[in-house]
């Protein structure tokens, strides 16, 4: 069968296409690392939607007699600083990583995680502290709001501290992929990003 | 890079049957995977819509109580829209075909891919438990509008039957963000050398567009579903206002708002029949151009419509709501851009008809589902005018105007792209040739069938028959319209029978069709290049490289009537500039 | 050439390309059969299936569009399924050796954008003028009338010889939020049935105390949902005597099949009548 073996073998490519291992002999070859990228931006894209519907129902509401506000919980002011603190020290993390400064890159890598561990109890104070003042999920529509974007939010941050917990465990084993901490720093600087925009949504 | 031969690859590959099969990472077992679960439900679907359809000929027949009518009326359009026509396209077509028609050996996140088909089953096998609880399935519709969907008071099914239902809806949308984030990853990165955006096949931009509206709207209803949850479960008003009183029960929520589930809702919803039509579109357009062996017309304002229409679809949700007693000017800007969407859609039709002009045709199977597609969503299309010009939508929304109209766009000719596809792509999944014979018996059936069903729904919403009701006998004006109801049923078994047929022939022609060969229609797209079906991997050694565009057909001086985008300018003896 | 031969499992010579070769006769014909049909459906329909008689003013120009947007899409169904049914027919594969390659054209394209845009416009523009006056103010000397909907049943309340009908405040739970201490409601009239007064604007109020409903006299042609919570309305003019079928038009329960309803439209001097005996009895 000439006719069948010329079909399946074109002249050479310019551009050498990807070698045929990966997951295993003879499997696909694995993605770009473009493509990882890629996807986390698209999964920043869909839960900003999904904040956008939720805060967009709030402010339609917020004009309606019986919003009722409720004052911020003072341990708000701790979350909000840890998170941000988070994600700087994070970025500096990467900085070190750039300059070789492994051990440097280490403890900073660990101390974003931990403060990220620090911004869910924040919240979990925060809710209780509300809770104790006799404010509920039910009390007045803002109470409905709050808990439920909080909640949302630590809820998506929850993710994203299993996430971090893995890379900090690879990170421990030496292997250390910059890529990689910087398709997580998308993700996590938008919660970062999404928790000031919630605040500033819900007590400004 | 030397081409590994295949008997090496094989030997080395000890996968389980489980890992194979079942729990399987290889984009094309995920496709079929999503495309044999959603003709399930489409058989569930199709079941519901018979008993309906006896019940609305015959309402003294018992067939249905009416909350178990209006659970059929439910469950039919939530399978249809979520587990029928979303999944067979965003799922099943899409994964099949993407990596294979741009080049790629798989998608570019082939676990999280596979787990987009297990959470899909889920969501589906929790909607089908609605069926077992106390109350039944939800009984708002598939729209499920609060208060009446927000208070177990207000109906049976509004009971454990709602809940799993937005419970399911929920794990729907993570189904779809999970998919979404393939497709639109792999088709932006993975593509092989040549395939440039202007060469990609209309179904993988029919596919990529939706892809994009889905990322972007799914979130919305998933944000809505959870609001009515809370205000269901957790005491929170955020849909339910004030001052109710159900069933005798004074209702304790205050403040809350219905309307702004339907605005939620719509801003999801009506992207979402863009979803399921973008698809089947491109579908439409490979399937033409192979079996008129001419390129489509007008490939760059196939692209630009489609676009448009992604585009559009976004600010036309008011649309469902002219007469729900939002702001007047609402209305009159949502007409606007309602109307302004149909542009495209027109474009798209003439582009196909041109397509058509002075082609040599073929009439496969395939192509006569794509020739089905052109005149039923034309026929359903156009009644989009009417509902569009908010002033003429006032008397027939809420009719069976509406029913037919959504039908003839969504329940037809969606559907007739799905079995274009199926038709037209069986050989390369399964390795085998569907029956034409018995092809053309289900399109004849079908054809005859969905015209004489869904165009007569057009008169009876004219004459004032509203829709979702159990027996329009209490309404004097609409006894006299039975005829026409029992005329509907019957065609409707027609409809039914072709899907019969469909099946019988799925199944004969996968246990012993004839064998496929690699390109049994002689098409120019990358997935013809494959296998019959295609090895892990897709093609062994070198992925094809792309040199022209996807629809060289007929191309003056060529020695064949078909160029495929594989062949080298060398092999192919000619070069096309345009 | 690279893809010459067919599959030896092929049956015969021909491709399985080739051998989906048809006539097109009976496709060509049956898009020419669903143009007969259509017209021949239609102009059966506009006598046994269609828009009841017109029994309101404003009505007049919904009609008057649906005339329109009827002559238009009839027209693009039609010519549509001219083509395909042509193109199917004259284009059958049959031994000509190439389809035309013939993958763009301009003009053409521009053409056929341009003017289903420019007659979609003309469609809106139309409609957004009848769409317009049908939520202008309704005139200041207009019946006032509250049409409520309820699980399953209509009724409505009539202001009374003081023109003004009582507050409504969401937080009084029965019956249907009156105020009872409003003194606008004491003379207010509450019934099952639903009057309105020929050739005299009727400014309809719409409230629901349970779920979603909506007010659909399809005589009227007009239409508006029922929404808790909040008063929606209408206004129109019902231009002759008679009584009118209400249809709820909006999902609201097992019941909304049942939830049929009248309007009678009545002379000025028959209302006031009943309105005299309803206050008499109370």
């Amino acid at each position: 069968m000439t006719v069948t073996v010329r079909e399946v073998a074109p002249p050479p490519p310019k551009v050498p296409s990807p070698p045929a291992e990966g997951r295993g002999p003879g499997g696909p070859p694995p993605a770009p690392r473009v493509a990882r990228r890629v996807g986390v931006w698209l999964l920043v894209g869909a839960v900003t939607i999904f904040f956008l519907a939720l805060t967009s129902a709030l402010l339609a509401r917020q004009a309606g007699l019986d919003w009722g506000r409720i004052p911020p919980p003072r341990v708000l002011w701790f979350s909000t600083a840890a998170i941000v603190a988070s994600s700087a020290l994070l970025e500096a993390a990467r900085t070190a990583l750039r300059r070789d400064r492994c051990a440097g890159f280490r403890r900073r890598l660990e101390g974003s995680a931990l403060l990220g561990a620090g911004f869910l109890a924040a919240q979990i104070t925060a809710w209780r502290a509300l809770a104790h003042q006799g404010v509920y999920l039910v009390t007045n529509p803002h109470a409905s709001y709050f808990y439920l974007l909080t909640g949302a939010h630590a809820a998506h941050l929850l993710g994203g501290l299993i996430w971090f917990g893995r890379l900090v465990r690879t990170t421990r084993r030496g292997a250390v992929d910059p890529e990689r901490i910087a398709d997580f720093a998308v993700y996590w600087h938008f919660l970062a990003g999404l928790w000031v925009y919630l605040v500033a949504v819900l007590f400004l | 890079m030397a081409a590994a031969p295949e008997l090496h690859v094989h030997e080395a590959h000890r996968e389980s049957f489980w890992a194979r099969y079942v729990f399987s990472q290889d984009h094309k077992v995920i496709g079929i995977q999503y495309l044999l679960t959603s003709f399930v439900m489409l058989l569930i679907g199709g079941a519901l819509a018979m008993a309906m359809r006896v019940n609305l000929a015959w309402p003294q027949s018992g067939v249905l109580q009416a909350d178990q009518y209006l659970a059929a009326v439910s469950m039919h359009g939530t399978l249809m829209v979520f587990f029928v026509l979303t999944p067979a396209l965003l799922g099943g077509f899409a994964n099949f075909l993407v990596p294979l028609k741009i080049g790629a050996r798989d998608m570019a996140f082939p676990f999280i891919n596979m787990l987009s088909y297990w959470v899909f089953l889920l969501s589906a096998l929790v909607l089908l438990a609605s069926f077992f609880v106390p109350g039944g399935p939800l009984n708002a519709g598939w729209t499920a509008y609060p208060p009446l969907s927000a208070l177990p008071q207000a109906a049976p099914g509004s009971g454990l039957g709602q809940s799993l239902w937005l419970v399911s809806i929920a794990i729907f949308c993570v189904s779809s963000l999970l998919g979404s984030l393939n497709y639109i990853t792999t088709i932006l990165v993975m593509r092989t050398p040549g395939m440039t955006l202007g060469r990609m096949p209309l179904t993988v931009w029919g596919i990529f567009l939706a892809a994009i509206l889905a990322l972007l709207t799914f979130p919305v209803l998933m944000a809505a579903g959870i609001l009515l949850l809370f205000d269901r479960h957790a005491g929170t008003s955020f849909f339910v206002p004030t001052g109710l009183v159900v069933g005798g029960e004074v209702i304790r929520h205050t403040g809350g708002n219905p309307l702004l589930w339907q605005h939620l809702f719509w801003f999801f919803g009506h992207p979402e029949v863009y979803i399921v039509i973008l698809p089947p579109m491109g579908i439409v357009s490979d399937v033409i151009a192979n079996f008129a062996r001419k390129p489509i017309f007008g490939y760059p304002a196939m692209v630009g419509s489609m676009v448009a229409i992604t585009v559009l679809s976004f600010l036309v949700w008011g649309h469902h709501m002219f007469v729900s007693g939002m702001h007047p000017l609402l209305g009159t800007g949502f007409a606007i851009t309602t109307l302004l969407i149909g542009t495209p859609s027109a474009v798209k039709t003439f582009n196909w008809l041109v397509t058509l002009w002075r082609g040599k045709l073929y009439f496969s199977t395939a192509m006569l589902f794509a020739l089905g597609f052109i005149s039923t969503f034309v026929a359903g299309g156009l009644t989009g005018i009417f509902l569009g010009n908010a002033a003429v939508d006032i008397p027939l929304h809420d009719t069976f105007f509406v029913v037919g109209h959504f039908h003839l766009v969504m329940g037809v000719a969606a559907l007739f792209g799905i079995f274009a596809g199926t038709y037209f792509w069986f050989p390369k999944m399964f390795g085998r040739m569907m029956d034409e014979r018995l092809g053309r018996v289900h399109f004849w059936l079908s054809i005859l069938g969905v015209y004489g069903t869904f165009f007569p729904m057009y008169y009876l919403g004219l004459a004032g028959m509203h829709r979702r009701i159990f027996n329009y006998q209490a309404f004097p004006y609409l006894a006299q319209l039975q005829p026409v109801q029992v005329f509907i049923t019957l065609s409707a078994f027609l409809i039914f029978l072709g899907g019969l047929v469909f099946a019988y022939n799925l199944f004969t022609s996968l246990a012993n069709g004839p064998r496929a060969d690699r390109n049994p229609w002689r098409g120019t797209t990358l997935e013809w290049f494959a296998e019959s079906p295609p090895p892990h991997g897709n093609w062994p050694g070198e992925a094809p490289r792309v040199y022209r565009g996807p629809y060289e057909y007929s191309v003056p001086g060529a020695q064949e009537d078909y160029l495929p985008q594989w062949l080298s300018p060398v092999e192919a003896g000619v070069e096309v500039q345009h | 050439m690279a893809h010459g031969k067919p599959a030896p499992s092929s049956e015969g010579t021909r491709n399985p390309l080739e051998r989906t070769a048809g006539s097109g006769l009976s496709l060509g014909l049956l898009f020419w059969l669903f143009m007969l049909a259509a017209v021949a459906a239609t102009l059966y329909a506009r006598r046994a299936w269609w828009l009841p008689p017109l029994a309101v003013r404003e009505g007049a120009s919904i009609d008057r569009l649906i005339e329109i947007t009827l002559g238009v899409t009839g027209a693009a169904f039609l010519l549509v399924h001219l083509l395909l049914g042509f193109f199917v027919i004259r284009y059958r594969t049959r031994g000509q050796p190439r389809a035309h390659y013939f993958p763009h054209n301009t003009p053409l394209e521009v053409l056929y954008t341009a003017v289903p845009a420019a007659v979609l416009v003309s469609l809106s523009v139309a409609g957004m003028v009848t769409w317009s006056r049908l939520h202008a103010p309704p005139p200041p000397d207009a019946f006032l009338v509250e049409i409520r909907g309820q699980q399953f049943t209509w009724s409505a309340r009539y202001p009374g010889p003081d023109g003004k009908l009582g507050r409504v405040d969401p937080r009084i739970p029965q019956p249907f939020n009156v105020d009872p201490q409003d003194p606008a409601s004491k003379d207010d009239v509450t019934s099952s049935e639903i009057y309105l007064v020929v050739n005299r604007p009727a400014h309809i109020l719409l409230r629901t105390r349970d779920v979603q409903h909506s007010f659909w006299v399809p005589a009227f042609r007009l239409k508006k949902d029922l929404l808790p919570g909040r008063t929606t309305e209408l206004w129109l003019t019902p231009t002759r005597t008679g009584t009118f079928d209400i249809a709820c038009a909006e999902l609201c329960g097992v019941g909304h099949y049942t939830m049929h309803g009248q309007v009678r439209v009545v002379t000025q001097e028959e209302f006031d009548r009943w309105l005299g005996q309803q206050a008499q009895r109370r």
